[in-house]
């Protein structure tokens, strides 16, 4: 079970994925681990708003989400409430530019057990994620 | 050659040094080379003929330093100051600049200057051989651009194809999870990237700028209709779509036609689906009301579970154009109705 939350049953997960087609995967999976895909998000602005109001207990956070738009804001927003959060790009941690050297990263196509993994609370950084 | 800031002398077949001065001169002229020379302080006393109709102005107004109002001025200062170090040195010197043609036009020049030294070793002077390099330097332009525009497409394709895996991916995990007690699995991944496919081929069709709604339903329906293809009727106005809203939709269609072809009007030979759209512009741009329509298959039970098919059309569509989509069982055939805002 999620490591960093250790009142609720069911973690809730924010995704944050511009491909509903990766986006529902990732909620069959994450639902088969035992989370909640609590808010999915789309775009930067829909992903913004959840990262400031939504109770969630971690987040998965695509990189690039179309019209050149990053996840970079959403990532400082979570950082800033103090929400775990991890990357999946297809790109490695490459794709991050050097920002947010704790934060997991997982790669495109997404393997089950990296996903397992994270969700099993491994690889998270026991350090602030900035 | 020992000395490289010495020219290596040529010289005539019968053992002298030099051509006669006038002979030389005609040399200098005809030679498609536009020479100078300059003095050791620097200031030119002589260009051939070349150079003088090359920038159209007379030997007068090119002596001294008055051939440097004809480089243009954004070069002006670099060229001044590196020349300047170079007679101090007394070093050749190779530089690029824009000099004005006698049609108002700068052209690029390549220019070598090199010292020449008299019997008694001190500097005589420069001399030095120009020519017009434009169009080489336009060439190497136009092939870096080519190279930048290659770097770019190779990203692209990259990023494409690292899509297309995860797409893949993802219907592999949605079919045989969400399914596992599903009586044909294979054959529904299979009809999945068969849709994905099309919708590639028909986006690459269209160098991925975008598509035509009626298009994008053609392809969509096209595996369904071998045998009937009047069991479809499709109609609406020009409606122009992006690349996720084309491989959106696109899914979308295919799991309304799989549903229609397993349960609903194209699983028997009298089934007939409508599929007609229409637009309206408003202020936040073009609304699409787009509805597919199933007369004459079997009656219609609702399913017992809302699957992978009902969420690509439902929450597929509203992801990638925030579409608005239902889908109602009616008993004497599926309806499925979408509502999106285009352009917006």
């Amino acid at each position: 079970m999620f490591a960093g939350n250790p009142t609720s049953e069911r973690p809730r997960v924010l995704v944050v994925e511009d491909e509903a087609m990766l986006a529902f995967m990732l909620e069959d999976l994450l639902a088969e681990m035992g989370c909640v895909v609590s808010h999915v998000a789309g775009r930067l602005q829909e992903g913004l708003s959840f990262a400031r109001e939504a109770e969630i207990d971690f987040a998965l956070l695509d990189v690039n989400l179309g019209d050149a738009d990053r996840s970079f804001a959403i990532a400082e927003e979570l950082h800033r409430r103090g929400i775990p959060f991890a990357f999946v790009t297809g790109y490695g941690r490459r794709g991050l530019e050097g920002r947010f050297p704790g934060a997991p990263v997982v790669n495109k196509p997404v393997r089950i057990s990296d996903l397992h993994s994270l969700v099993r609370g491994e690889g998270w950084s026991p350090r602030d994620p900035n | 050659m020992n000395n490289p800031d010495r020219f290596q002398i040529g010289g005539t077949a019968d053992g002298t040094a030099a051509l006669p001065g006038l002979e030389l001169q005609l040399l200098a002229d005809y030679a498609p080379v536009m020479l100078r020379r300059s003095g050791a302080d620097g200031l030119c006393d002589w260009f051939t003929r070349p150079w003088l109709e090359f920038t159209g102005r007379a030997l007068d107004q090119e002596i001294g330093a008055g051939w440097m109002n004809g480089v243009h001025p954004e070069d002006r200062s670099r060229l001044a100051e590196s020349s300047s170090a170079a007679l101090k040195a007394r070093r050749p010197l190779s530089s690029e600049y824009r000099l004005r043609r006698h049609d108002g036009q700068y052209r690029w020049i390549r220019d070598n200057v090199a010292p020449y030294f008299l019997d008694d070793g001190s500097l005589g002077g420069f001399f030095g051989s120009a020519t017009d390099v434009s169009e080489q330097v336009e060439r190497e332009a136009v092939l870096r651009q080519a190279q930048t525009l290659q770097e770019g497409l190779i990203d692209d394709l990259n990023h494409r194809v690292k899509n297309t895996l995860a797409t893949v991916q993802s219907i592999a995990v949605q079919t045989f999870q969400r399914f596992k007690n599903c009586e044909m699995p294979l054959e529904l991944f299979q009809g999945r990237l068969g849709a994905l496919s099309r919708t590639q081929d028909l986006l690459t069709r269209r160098r991925w700028r975008g598509t035509t709604l009626q298009e994008v339903v053609e392809s969509a329906v096209a595996p369904f209709v071998d045998a009937h293809r009047s069991a479809v009727e499709i109609g609406g106005p020009d409606v122009l779509l992006t690349p996720k809203q084309t491989m959106a939709l696109s899914f979308a269609l295919h799991e309304l036609c799989n549903n229609a072809a397993r349960h609903g009007a194209l699983s028997t030979s009298g089934g007939r689906v409508i599929v007609h759209w229409e637009t309206r512009e408003t202020i936040d741009g073009t609304a699409l009301l787009l509805s597919w329509r199933e007369q004459g298959g079997p009656p219609v039970a609702p399913p017992k579970r809302r699957g992978f098919g009902v969420r690509m059309i439902e929450r597929g569509l509203r992801h990638e154009f925030s579409a608005t989509s239902e889908i109602e069982f009616a008993p004497d055939g599926l309806v499925c109705t979408i509502r999106a805002t285009l352009g917006s």
